[in-house]
Formats: C-alpha cells, structure tokens, sequence
C-alpha cells in the first residue's frame, strides 16, 4: 500500500490556498518526508469533497529506518486532526531516533494545537505540549521545531506537531493540521497563536438545526445529512 | 520547563470537562452529609488524553466493555451528544479507555445511551471491537441527552427490516445483506452519521453503522464500516450478495434518513 502511496508520487503539501470551507484549505496529512526520504504525505485529507477521514495502521519507512503506526488524518468544515502512535524511526544514517507513543495536531476555527506523548529524539525527551513555533536543539539535527505554526494570508493557519530538518535537505513532518477561521470566532483572527482552546463550554453548534441539540420537546432530531466520503462494506 | 508544559497539560485536561471539575465537585461534596459521595474520575494528564484513542469507526479501543446487553434487542432510549470531547472510562471511576469527538464523519457525534449511575452514562462505541462500550462522566454542560423513540430491527434470516416507533412497527421492507464469506454481523448496532456521499453513487445518503464486518478489516479506504445504503438496481432484494452492509430499498432509505443518530440497528 505504502508503495503505491509512494508511486503516487508528488510531494504535495497542504496548500495555503483559498479562503471557503470546501475549497480543500481544511486538510491534514499524519507524516510526509522530503529529500532523499521521500514519503508522500500519508495519510492526507482535505475537505474538497466534504468532511474525510483515512487511517492506516502502518507504515513503514523507506530504507528501514522505522515504523509509525495508527496513521490517523481528518478534515472538514473549518476543522482539520491528525496523530499517529507507536513511532519509531531513525531520522536518517547516524541520526538520532526518533521515538513517541502518540503524536497529534489539532486545528479548530483557526485555532490550533498539538501535543506529544512519551516522545524523545535521541536523548531529548520532548514536551507534552509546548508554545507555538518551540525550537529545540538536538544534536545531529539541523533543526526541530516543536507546534509549528503557520498562519496564511487567508486567515488559514497550519499546524505541524513536529517538523525536523535533518540537514536542511532531509523534512520530517509529523502530524500536520490546516484549518481555516471560524465563521464566529469574534476577532476574526486574532494576530496572536493561541496555546490553550477556549474554554467555552458552548461550542459553536449553530442550534438545533445543525442537528446536534434536542428538539424542544426533548426528542432526539433528525439529522442534516453532511457532505462526506466513507467506503462503507459496499 | 516540564512543570510548564504539566500546568497547561491540566488546563487542557480541564477544558474536555473531566478532571479539574471533578476534583472541585469532590472538594465541595466532602463537607456535605450525604451518604454515598458520588464516585468521580481521576485526573487525567494532557500526555494520557493524548495517547487514548479517538473513538471513531476509524479506532480499536482495547479494555472497553461490552455492550451490557446485547440482546436487547430494537430498543428506543436516551441518546448523548457530547458538546466537547468526552474521556470514556472502562467503568464508573475506571480506566480511561478512549476520547469520544463532538463529530463523527462530520455528523454530530449522538451515542446510545445504555445505562445511568449518577452522573456516569455507559454508552456504545462506534469503535472496533464491535459491541464496545464504555461509560463518560456528564457534568453541567459538557453533553446534551434527548430522547429517541425509533429504533431499527433487521432479521438476516427473512431479510427483512423494521422501523419501530415506541416499539410499535410503522415501516417494513425487505433488504439484502452480506454474502457468506462476508456476512453482515449480528448485534446492537446504532447509526453514527448521516453522509451525503460525495464520491461513491451507489447511494445517495449512505447510513454508517457502529458496527464493522467481521471478514474485512479494511474496505476500499475505509475501516470495514457496516452501513445501511441503497443500490443502483434491486439485484439485491431478498438476497444475501452484499459485501457486508445492508441494502435497502429507496423507499426504506427515505424513511432511515429521518431517524435520529444513535437509533438502534438491531440485527439478528
């Protein structure tokens, strides 16, 4: 399966691109290697056809140098996820391992977040969350940015749990999310990365008729179908 | 630097509704005189919550109960909809097992609800292994309950489908199932999305169950889901050729459409 990803070929990345839910902004990919690793970003969703969600249970790196496993990416309106579990893989010939039980990134309405668990590369253990844009040094590495944010120019941000650049030439991403701005989120993007959600208990629902309250009278409702793509058992 | 990254692990922690407004409820609770203190769950750090699983029809949850009783049958009840992500335990007070989403493929998140112990409500789980469940503990705000008096009764046998409103038959049709070497599995299933399906054309609306084929761990992308859809011809009428799902009429179909999420499919 892995080498049909790889067959596929093209290394893209989620795009930058238009502002509307559904153009595709809200994306997310669980890994994706650039250089002479080469992994196209595996699995990689976006929103195009309505909300998508992929998982592979594992991949297994080119050239031996290790496994992910629960390869997991989710997108849709205005909400992007992805996360892996169980990594193990050598960031290259005499580099250092990269090690963790679970990886995620989260992004919401614009607002992004990730975390790590028991996760180290070589000896440095990594944070369970950190800041935005955190860099840490690892020697052996050229550079690993821990919560990697980017906010586009169309209000889009992309969240990357880790990016490491092995020698400036070899990309790792692990867990990467693009989401675009909330509809409703006050300040209409806000300048400053949040590091904590909001702590509104209220989330943006939209009432009763996004079908995700009772009806007045207590019954359960019935549902708005919602654009989406699952290969059910046929 | 780690201290840093704990304190905002808790802060997370306490925005999924579980563990700081447990702790406060449990402070408040010990100067009050009433007898059995209500049983609340543990802490749970930001670096566990992100290595539970997301229960999902994507997602295997290991250590999660079964369905108390399978047997049940077509039975109409309380379904949740959590409003921010829920911790699922493998008991009242127990391990955490998994985080259950607001939304599955897109659609609300609404979990049948199968029994109640205070502010504990054991619900089933979209996940594999089929028939999990797994209990969430609901404080103020954190899920929203309604009642659901539809539920759905297939026999493989007689082919046959059945939408009972409070128990009472308004709707019958005959479907198709799973062929042998995929058959469509027995158990109390419940509807989790309602999806417009985008690229399949089979079906225009394509039903997926909580259930997923015991034969195919994996179908085409997906995870072997098991969904309730409708078919291009009626080849399959009344005959067991399907891949595991079952296929229905369009006019079962129109009538399916309507029924709220976390209706029971009962299949036996």
């Amino acid at each position: 399966m892995l080498s049909a990803v790889l067959a596929a070929g093209a290394l893209l990345v989620p795009s930058a691109g238009a502002a509307t839910a559904g153009d595709g902004t809200n994306s997310a990919f669980a890994i994706s290697g650039k250089g002479l690793l080469a992994i196209a970003p595996t699995p990689s969703v976006n929103d195009k056809e309505g909300f998508s969600q992929e998982s592979l249970a594992v991949l297994t790196v080119p050239g031996g140098l290790g496994t992910v496993k629960a390869l997991n990416a989710q997108a849709g309106a205005g909400q992007a996820q992805a996360s892996v579990a169980d990594v193990a893989v050598t960031l290259g010939p005499g580099a250092p391992l990269l090690s963790a039980s679970a990886i995620e990134a989260d992004c919401k309405d614009g607002k992004a977040t990730s975390s790590v668990a028991k996760a180290k590369i070589g000896t440095v253990p990594l944070d369970v969350a950190v800041p935005p844009n955190t860099g840490i040094e690892v020697p052996g590495l050229a550079s690993v940015m821990l919560n990697k944010q980017v906010k586009h120019s169309d209000g889009s941000v992309t969240v990357t749990a880790i990016s490491i650049s092995v020698d400036g030439v070899q990309k790792l991403d692990i867990a990467s999310a693009t989401c675009a701005p909330g509809d409703d989120n006050g300040g209409g993007g806000s300048e400053t990365p949040s590091t904590t959600p909001a702590t509104s208990t209220s989330n943006s629902g939209g009432g009763s008729g996004s079908g995700d309250s009772a009806l007045p009278n207590g019954k359960a409702p019935t549902p708005k179908p919602v654009k989406a793509h699952l290969d059910v058992t046929g | 630097m780690h201290k840093t990254a704990l304190s905002r692990a808790r802060n997370l922690a306490a925005i999924t509704g579980v563990a700081i407004l447990v702790s406060l409820t449990g402070a408040c609770s010990s100067g009050e005189d009433s007898a059995a203190p209500a049983v609340t769950p543990a802490a749970i750090s930001q670096e566990d919550l992100t290595q539970l699983p997301e229960a999902t029809t994507f997602a295997t949850v290991s250590g999660a109960p079964s369905d108390p009783q399978p047997a049940a049958g077509a039975t109409a009840g309380k379904v949740l909809h959590p409003k921010q992500e829920l911790v699922v335990y493998a008991s009242v007070g127990g391990k955490p097992i998994a985080k259950l989403p607001e939304i599955q493929m897109g659609s609300p998140t609404w979990v049948p609800v199968v029994a109640q112990q205070d502010d504990w409500a054991q619900i089933l789980l979209p996940t594999r292994p089929n028939a999990s469940s797994g209990w969430v503990h609901v404080t103020d705000g954190a899920a929203e309950t309604a009642q659901n008096d539809y539920a759905v009764h297939v026999d493989r046998a007689s082919f046959t489908l059945e939408i009972l409103q409070a128990g009472k038959q308004v709707g019958k049709w005959t479907i198709g199932t799973g062929k042998e070497q995929h058959p469509t599995p027995a158990g109390r299933a419940y509807i989790i999305a309602s999806i417009e399906e985008t690229k399949n054309t089979y079906s225009p609306i394509v039903l997926p169950l909580s259930y997923h084929s015991d034969s195919l761990e994996t179908f085409g992308g997906g995870p072997g889901t098991v969904g309730l859809h409708t078919w291009p011809d009626t080849s399959f009428v009344g005959k067991a050729n399907s891949d595991g799902c079952i296929r229905v009429t369009e006019d079962a179909l129109d009538q399916l459409v309507k029924l709220p999420l976390g209706t029971i499919v009962n299949i036996t």
